[in-house]
């Protein structure tokens, strides 16, 4: 399913009705948190909103448009968060999304893209089986002695690029709550990149190698849950590589789980009690990855039952992504505050890093951030936390080019404190 | 398509480069027409796309355009089937960068600007203890844009049929590209009121089978009537794609009442009128039941299959099997007091029991009213719908659903057969008008089908003197006192280069 022909029926559905530009309205709060798309809200013209990448896309399927260069850059500004996706399916049940990431493939196998900062990302990951080209045999430099991984266990912690080589002490949180609730993991012997942002900038095969790498490297091991703190991975995890690979989730021969879902767990079954006060009010951002964008894939045989029913097809809606873990964990806290921003859960605002933007795109992802940090400033919040390493990071760099004092925590991170 | 190298170069200028552009793909995605909506329009893209973010920059626009004679067609982009024009070489004015928006709760008014959407509105005001009206397009739909053309939905029971009822004063950039300020603002730096002082031209705004409200210019300020609400916090609720927003109990009581004709169920509406009660009431067909079923939760069948599964399973036996049975829902409003809707509540158990009705209360929550949020739903069970709409009264309503049903009958399938059971009828103003809207499916192959239904509907409404929304001019003009002709005097008086969004 990353053909997009495969999605001509559906996309032709689109009516411009427009609702894929707005969160849900019955959760509009406000005239100034009021939108979904990035690209639309920041560059205005149609093009840059999903229907218009829509009729784009079915424009250039039937020979009528080429990929200009105003095509392209809409099509790879747009961080692939999938509120679109999520809107659109309230009314019109369009994968949305899909067209898009098909779309994304098929102008690269034309030779019209990514951008040179995807590319130079695909390098990276092509030499170094990371996305920052740093060497691949430090991807576990970050292992400290007082958490350090058994060499066999059921459990296989998945780190990521961005906690092994970026912030560190987030894979060492992870690995420190893990000895810390008597949790035996392991490390795979040679993890790679999840390849997250190459499928979401069209660049699919090397994306299928990391997948196809990845996935024997969890059989090889032996293990059958694959836990990781990184949003970006735990998507890749239970959706991309069963993509990729041409199989439905639970197919696939491991368990994904995100550190949230274990924890919150563990809290549930009385095995772990957050007992440390940590006076802190927060809000809480949904990655995309975990939230919206993590329910399990199902492959699918386009075939419809006239008029236009698709048989057999399970839905995507949103709804059944990771949304309460994180929250009951926080709210668990003892002196701890969570309250929300105006955008969350199905509709939280996308933090800029998602879909490989912010290395093309770097000034755009960041006014991305800073619209999240301004409403996070507004719901009153002292500090935010979130899921997902690379939303952290970039949050934290717009908190600080906004000169707005907002901490920005790992959850694992708070959890920590809290234990 | 081109439009001149200087005429370009100053539309840069106005705006600045960021925000026009020529690029294939950006005109592409403003188009008009073909394929994707339910169009008949010619596919044509605009030669270039702009997007003013002050009425300054519109006013600029649309000079530049008569001073080259360059057609012009303005959108706020937020519901757009067609948008643009189908004339070639047309400057396509996108207002969606203007979001401004002012709220006076003491006199009970907002001004907004063309980018401002329904639901921000609605989400603003709330939170002042007010209520906008929403129309049933959507409401992602522009404030403006809606209200200036007709304006109506289900709050028009209590809030006032069509938008000019609710539109205040207006500043306006005609088609010869001057600045119109009608009602108070001509004379005040105020959008309080729209009869004035100063020229009341709203009625230049309304729309026509001939000619759109944009046909004369671009409105690119109007004041809006807000309503008291109740001061009880607004609850979203639920995870997309079933959310909604749970009301005040104390405030608002929904009810289901099922009566056993058609006739009996009109004639209970009118009795709900006289008294006064309800912030809206309404017929629901069958098939609405069916529509509930394309969010079910999975594993059941969802989208289009669960609409169908629903609607071969149990829907449309029960419309086969009781045609003539009538739901009628009804939203009592207890503005001002609990006690209200104590009052309302008995009224309406009294008019049930009078016509025969059995009554039944369901979940106080939004049914998609205060915001609008499922308005494109119909499209699933089939991925194309017409509507086929008239404004009159409830009688009249019943009358065109016959003809509507006699000529769906013979298109079935395609056509989805609700076995001619009640169609959608919403009164408003209490009952003193009404609408009748009968929303009809096909698949995206058997499109003509609806739209050769429509035309079949549309010849025979003309023996029972109905007037559709969108009515053929070819069949209407001279059967309705030449409305169009006269509002083409008047575009032409306006416009005399027809440059505003001309059609042909």
């Amino acid at each position: 399913m990353l053909n997009v022909e495969e999605y001509r029926r559906q996309a032709n559905q689109c009516v411009r009705c427009s609702f894929c530009k707005f969160i849900d309205l019955n959760w509009v709060q406000s005239l100034r948190f009021s939108r979904q798309c990035p690209i639309e809200t920041r560059y205005a013209f149609n093009l840059y909103s999903p229907h218009g990448l829509l009729h784009g896309a079915l424009a250039e399927l039937d020979g009528t448009l080429e990929f200009t260069p105003k095509l392209v850059d809409a099509l790879f500004r747009c961080t692939m968060c999938g509120g679109c996706d999520i809107r659109c399916k309230r009314n019109l049940d369009v994968e949305v999304l899909q067209v898009i990431e098909a779309m994304k493939i098929r102008c690269v196998e034309q030779g019209k893209g990514p951008m040179p900062g995807h590319k130079t990302m695909a390098d990276n990951i092509r030499k170094t089986r990371n996305e920052y080209g740093k060497p691949h045999e430090d991807r576990f430099k970050w292992v400290i002695e007082e958490a350090k991984p058994a060499g066999k266990a059921d459990i296989v912690y998945f780190v990521g690029c961005n906690a092994a080589y970026q912030q560190p002490k987030l894979a060492q949180a992870t690995a420190k709550l893990l000895k810390q609730t008597d949790t035996e993991f392991m490390l795979l012997e040679d993890e790679w990149c999840c390849g997250n942002y190459l499928l979401a900038t069209g660049q699919v095969d090397l994306a299928r190698e990391m997948a196809e790498h990845n996935v024997k490297a969890i059989q090889d091991s032996g293990a059958r849950v694959v836990l990781t703190s990184s949003a970006e991975c735990y998507k890749s995890l239970k959706v991309d590589f069963p993509k990729l690979l041409g199989r439905s989730t639970e197919d696939m021969p491991y368990t994904p789980l995100h550190i949230t879902e274990y924890i919150d767990q563990l809290r549930q079954d009385g095995k772990l009690e957050l007992k440390k006060n940590v006076p802190m009010k927060v809000t809480y951002h949904d990655p995309c990855n975990l939230g919206r964008l993590s329910e399990p894939w199902q492959e699918w045989e386009p075939k419809y039952e006239p008029p236009v029913i698709p048989v057999g097809k399970v839905w995507r809606r949103g709804d059944r992504g990771i949304y309460d873990p994180p929250r009951n964990i926080l709210k668990g806290i003892p002196g701890m505050e969570l309250v929300e921003m105006e955008r969350n859960r199905t509709n939280a605002w996308c933090a800029g890093s998602c879909g490989g933007t912010a290395v093309a795109f770097p000034d755009f992802a960041l006014w991305i951030a800073g619209e999240r940090i301004e409403e996070a400033k507004a719901s009153g919040a002292e500090a935010l936390v979130t899921c997902s390493p690379d939303a952290r990071e970039i949050l934290s760099r717009a908190a600080e080019a906004k000169q707005i004092k907002m901490p920005i925590y790992d959850i694992t991170e708070i959890i920590l404190q809290a234990m | 398509m081109s439009i001149p190298k200087e005429a370009y170069q100053e539309l840069q200028a106005i705006v600045g480069p960021e925000w026009v552009s020529d690029d294939p793909a950006i005109c592409e995605a403003d188009r008009r027409g073909g394929g994707q909506a339910a169009s008949t329009s010619k596919r044509i893209r605009p030669a270039c796309s702009i997007q003013p973010e002050t009425a300054d920059e519109v006013l600029a626009i649309v000079g530049l355009c008569n001073q080259y004679k360059l057609p012009f067609a303005a959108t706020s982009s937020y519901n757009s089937p067609e948008p643009g024009s189908g004339r070639e070489n047309v400057v396509f004015i996108d207002l969606k960068r203007m979001r401004k928006m002012e709220i006076d709760e003491e006199n009970l008014y907002a001004v907004v600007e063309p980018g401002v959407s329904f639901a921000a509105l609605q989400a603003e005001v709330f939170k002042k203890g007010l209520l906008a009206f929403v129309p049933m397009s959507g409401g992602n739909c522009s404030v403006i844009a809606n209200t200036i053309n007709i304006g109506e939905g289900a709050l028009s029971w209590k809030l006032g049929d069509r938008g000019y009822r609710r539109l205040l004063a207006a500043e306006w950039v005609t088609a010869e590209g001057k600045l119109l300020k009608i009602g108070s603002r001509s004379i005040f730096e105020d959008f309080f009121w729209g009869e004035g002082p100063g020229p009341d031209l709203r009625g230049l705004m309304s729309p026509s089978d001939m000619t759109s409200p944009a046909a004369k210019g671009v409105v690119t300020k109007i004041g809006v009537r807000l309503f008291p609400f109740v001061s009880e916090k607004l609850v979203p609720s639920g995870d997309a794609p079933t959310t909604t927003i749970l009301l005040p109990e104390n405030r608002f009581k929904w009810y289901n009442l099922v009566f056993p004709t058609r006739k009996a169920a009109v004639d209970a509406m009118y009795e709900m009128g006289k008294c006064e009660i309800g912030l809206l009431v309404m017929t629901v067909p069958p098939w609405f039941f069916s529509m509930a079923r394309v969010r079910a939760p999975a594993p059941a069948p969802t989208g289009a299959a669960g609409f169908w599964a629903n609607w071969n399973e149990k829907g449309a036996p029960r419309a086969a099997e009781r045609p003539e049975q009538t739901l009628v829902r009804l939203l009592l409003y207890g503005i001002g007091s609990d006690k209200r809707l104590d009052y309302e509540e008995k009224v309406v158990l009294d008019i049930a029991g009078e016509f025969g009705a059995e009554a039944r209360t369901s979940r106080t929550q939004d049914e998609t009213h205060f915001m609008s949020s499922d308005a494109i739903v119909s499209n699933i069970a089939g991925g194309r719908f017409r509507s086929i709409l008239n404004f009159e009264s409830m009688e009249h309503g019943l009358k065109v659903a016959d003809i509507i049903n006699k000529n769906t009958s013979k298109r079935t399938p395609p056509v989805l057969n609700d076995y001619g059971t009640t169609n959608w009828l919403l009164p408003y103003d209490m009952g003193h008008t009404g609408k009748e809207e009968s929303l009809r499916f096909s698949d995206a192959d058997h499109e003509e089908d609806l739209f050769l239904l429509m035309l079949d509907c549309q010849k025979d409404f003309l023996e029972t003197g109905a007037f559709p929304a969108t009515p053929d001019p070819g069949l209407y003009g001279p059967k309705w006192g030449n409305y169009p002709e006269k509002n083409k005097k008047i575009k032409q008086i306006m416009d005399p280069n027809n440059l505003a969004f001309p059609l042909d």
